[in-house]
């Protein structure tokens, strides 16, 4: 399908979220091998890897979910809508819409109920590690999870947009 | 609604929806949603089961290993390593009698060994070895066929991204079932050298076309076949010599794993900057996906344990005094038959949270047999219609219009009979998953 | 009447603690409620339901019922809940650790209000027996340990480094590998984990420092659940609370003599530390009590009173203290 013009600014915060995503993977990797230098010829661990491990692997995740969305590379079966799509692509395009309005509303859900875990971790403090060798706060990784899935939610938006004027359109919608 | 009936009902729910095409993950997600809902009576315990499984399922150092052996994967196919595998094998192959399948098969064993997505090995030897064979006059479906069916060895051996998703969703090492995929993945490798070997004796007319076969391969030394394989050792010893000389863990392995790939790539002047960009953003795509897979698996499992699914479905089976066989057989059937429609982690991730307590139940249950058995099984449905993962990644890696989606399918069947026919082994022989452990 | 119970534990029934739920703290509760209240339990052990780290917030939001929930993964939010890892060589008797923490709940409303705080009750406080350090070269001094590389997590690894030793993370799975091969020297930890994971094979000399007993965390309920409650009911779930916490202290000293036993038979050198090194110890760590109680007074919280009362708690009980924390 083709992208709506007014969601080209969307687009690019997207594909700059998924960038700062894909970049911190390569960081993880560079850290684990310091450390494992580190260990091995200093005789010095790095304080904090698996905890800065644990918190980057979310915030890969989430930074990169809109744009995963946004190229339909999220896991699905496409048997039946492949083949619906030549027999009765208005049903096919319903059924899409279908679906994803549902993917809508599970990161409307996330962004609801991880706010208020984002919140609470800003006034309670949580930090990870331990106290006394390395913490780290971890709010910062529940506004990443916000915000991609605010990111993620409103692309499922989009698509389902796109989905319903084909299936209402005149030609009775070809893709 | 009883917790058992409405937990029947939330898998029936998920299993109907993934066939009719909806996102696997947010299925997951979505059906625990409304079925805790009901169970419960409270939205908000619904949204708090929700962010739980979000903000904790994947939140773990173990779970390092995803995007960084995803990461090594595609540097691995970037770098040519197994362009270079398989004209190895193929010099050292091509005297035995179906040598060039043999030759595949060996070649897929090898690049197993640093790749942990069997979609990985499918797409490199499509490549390299389908325009080989059938110029060599190789019939078409025979040639397909071995690369389709030889893929699965990407996931079985170790490293391999099904072995850490069943590490992961059943609270096993990922070490111990890596050692435990070596013996398995090895006697699969030689069972499909076997078949194709006795398909060549037996069944000329089934792997070479009317063609007489041309022999005009590349003229390598031994020494030159030897340093081909040179980056693969390399790796392989970095990789798997690192976790199994208890160096790395898993996590670190990937990392390692990252770097000597990323270096010998760059050494071999197979990247630049758009190129390794392209490949860190396929890295991150693919690392959300099975994220969100994971996530999604960790509410559904979580719904089912609260509803006490398990428990209940335990106290059915102890009544219905089914036996252990007849349970782990039921299971490979259950697995095999989904595996027509799902895709493998998915299967991994529905089936467990019901089947292994059920199994645990029976002292002669071990979690990584077990685990072992439901990689293999999952993985035929790679290569099984209509949604077989391998066939597809294979037909759209192929420049050749004349090979059909049904070629591959009626090609890979020995291959898949042969699994079969480990899984029985398997079963047989539970100690052949405890080898090294 | 009849109410749904869905007990949770991050960790699997192998650990005694979580076993007694279903051997011990369980019939122990049906027994009391006769025939008059019925309760359907449902048990999901081994993180089915929620992870260590996840307990406390699962069984506050009524996702489960009841769980195990670990104060040592809570540092902020169950903070004077860490008080005996902030007050190490204190007493290695379980059972009067865990006693005294008993005791300590219901006399400082502060203890109990940080449960409530977090929509629970506590009904049975957990522990860990004594602690070792396994290595595979001798210590009979502090100075045995300087550079030494030392396996050991979370808010032990404090421990160490005050003595010059670098703490390495690791955790079960991995201990074995990572001594055999030299990723470390050694680990600090309870010895009824030493002897089940077969550490004492690659790390042979068995030093028992005695740090004490530890506090971990609670056997807990939900708040509104417990509210639910009519008074014989909670009465019976308190009366098994305590018959569940004298059990698994029997249990894990019990276990872990047959393991310090077990370990010796199989070839394990067994020493304790001499009393002034012990000493030394105590004294070279920082004083991770007073930092503890600034943070913890940061967030409005008697820590000092507590920390005092602590002290006061074991001097009555006879234990000797070669340290008087956050002085
Ligand atoms: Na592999
Ligand atoms: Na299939």
């Amino acid at each position: 399908m083709s992208e709506a013009p007014k969601a080209s600014w969307l687009g690019r915060l997207m594909a700059g979220l998924s960038g700062i995503g894909s970049v911190l993977i390569l960081a993880m990797a560079a850290l684990i091998c310091a450390d494992i230098v580190s260990r091995s010829f200093l005789g010095k661990p790095i304080a904090g890897v698996a905890e800065m491990i644990s918190l980057s692997i979310v915030a890969v995740v989430f930074l990169q979910v809109g744009q995963t969305v946004r190229a339909h590379a999220l896991a699905r079966t496409e048997l039946l809508t492949n083949g619906l799509r030549n027999r009765s692509p208005r049903i096919e395009a319903l059924l899409q819409a279908v679906y994803a309005l549902v993917g809508a509303l599970f990161f409307a859900v996330l962004v609801y109920g991880v706010s208020f875990k984002l919140r609470d971790a800003w006034t309670a403090g949580e930090h990870a590690g331990v106290y006394g060798l390395f913490v780290v706060p971890v709010w910062p990784v529940y506004a990443v999870i916000v915000l991609g899935s605010f990111a993620a939610g409103i692309q499922f938006l989009i698509h389902m947009v796109g989905y319903l004027s084909r299936a209402f359109s005149q030609e009775g919608a070809r893709p | 609604m009883s917790g058992l009936e409405l937990g029947l009902l939330s898998v029936g729910a998920i299993v109907g929806l993934i066939y009719l095409g909806m996102h696997v993950a947010i299925v997951l997600a979505a059906v625990s949603f409304v079925g805790l809902w009901i169970f419960k009576g409270k939205f908000a315990l619904s949204v708090t089961l929700l962010t739980q499984a979000v903000t904790e399922s994947i939140s773990s150092y173990v779970f390092g290993v995803v995007p960084l052996f995803v990461l090594m994967g595609l540097l691995v196919g970037k770098a040519d390593i197994g362009r270079d595998t398989f004209r190895a094998a193929n010099h050292f192959l091509h005297r035995i009698l179906g040598g060039l399948g043999v030759a595949t098969v060996i070649a897929n064993t090898a690049f197993a060994a640093v790749t942990g997505i069997s979609i990985a090995s499918a797409a490199v030897f499509t490549r390299v070895a389908v325009p080989e064979m059938l110029r060599l006059g190789y019939q078409r479906r025979f040639a397909v066929g071995v690369v389709t069916g030889s893929s699965v060895l990407g996931m079985l051996i170790p490293p391999s991204l099904l072995l850490i998703v069943y590490a992961l969703v059943a609270e096993q090492s990922v070490g111990a079932m890596f050692v435990a995929g070596i013996v398995p993945g090895l006697l699969l490798a030689a069972v499909f050298c076997v078949i194709i070997v006795g398909m060549a004796r037996f069944s000329p007319r089934r792997v070479f076309s009317e063609r007489t076969e041309a022999d005009d391969r590349e003229e390598l030394t031994n020494l030159e076949a030897l340093m081909l394989l040179l980056p693969l050792i390399v790796l392989i010893g970095l990789v798997l010599g690192g976790i199994y000389g208890g160096f790395f863990t898993p996590t670190e392995a990937g990392a390692a794993g990252v770097a000597g790939a990323l270096v010998i790539a760059l050494l071999r002047r197979r990247l630049n900057w758009s190129s390794f960009w392209e490949t860190l953003l396929q890295a991150g795509q693919i690392t959300a996906s099975i994220s969100l897979l994971v996530i999604g698996a960790t509410v559904y499992s979580r719904m089912v344990s609260i509803m006490g699914l398990p428990n209940a479905l335990a106290n059915t089976v102890s009544a219905a005094e089914l036996s252990f066989l007849a349970l782990i057989l039921i299971y490979i059937l259950i697995v095999i038959a989904l595996g027509t429609l799902i895709d493998a982690i998915s299967i991994i991730l529905i089936m467990i949270p019901i089947f292994l307590p059920l199994a645990s139940a029976f002292p002669a249950a071990d979690p990584i047999w077990f685990g072992i058995l439901t990689v293999i099984a999952a993985e035929i449905g790679l290569l099984t219609p209509p949604m077989g993962l391998s066939a597809y990644v294979v037909k759209s890696s192929l420049d050749n219009p004349d090979i059909t989606l049904a070629d591959i399918f009626l090609g890979t069947m020995p291959f898949v009979f042969g699994m079969i026919a480990i899984i029985l082994l398997i079963v047989a022989f539970p100690q052949l998953t405890r080898v090294f452990l | 009447e009849t109410f749904n119970i869905n007990v949770a534990s991050g960790s699997p029934p192998v650990v005694p603690w979580v076993k007694l739920i279903s051997d011990v703290f369980i019939p122990e509760v049906n027994a009391r409620i006769g025939d008059e209240h019925t309760i359907n339990w449902i048990e999901s052990y081994s993180g089915t339901v929620a992870k260590v780290g996840g307990v406390l917030e699962a069984v506050e939001s009524g996702l489960i019922e009841m769980g195990q929930v670990y104060a040592i993964f809570e540092q902020d939010k169950l903070i004077l809940q860490n008080i005996t890892y902030m007050t190490p060589f204190g007493s290695d008797d379980l059972e009067l650790v865990t006693r005294m923490i008993g005791e300590l709940h219901d006399e400082h409303p502060a203890l109990k209000k940080a449960w409530e705080d977090n929509g629970q009750v506590f009904i049975a406080p957990i522990g860990l027996d004594t602690h070792y350090i396994a290595t595979n070269f001798p210590v009979t001094s502090i100075d045995d340990l300087k550079g030494r590389k030392i396996g050991g997590a979370g808010t032990i690894a404090n421990w160490l480094n005050g003595v010059g030793a670098t703490a390495v993370d690791g955790n079960f799975s991995v201990h074995y590998n990572n001594i055999q091969t030299g990723v470390y020297d050694g680990l600090l930890n309870f010895s009824s984990g030493i002897f089940p994971n077969k550490l004492h094979e690659v790390a042979p000399m068995l030093t028992r420092v005695d740090f004490g007993a530890q506090f971990v965390g609670a056997l807990t309920i939900n708040k509104d659940t417990w509210d639910s409650f009519p008074e014989e009911v909670q009465t019976a779930f308190l009366e098994a609370g305590e018959i569940y916490r004298l059990k698994v202290s029997e249990a894990l000293q019990g276990f872990a003599r047959m393991a310090e036993g077990k370990m010796v038979e199989q070839g394990a050198m067994q020493s304790r530390l001499p009393e002034e090194e012990r000493t030394r110890w105590a004294q070279a760590l920082p004083d991770l009590a007073a930092d503890w109680v600034v943070r913890a007074e940061a967030k409005g919280l008697p820590a000092q009173e507590i920390l005092d009362a602590w002290i006061a708690k074991q001097a009555d009980n006879g234990v000797a203290l070669v340290r008087t924390w956050g002085q």
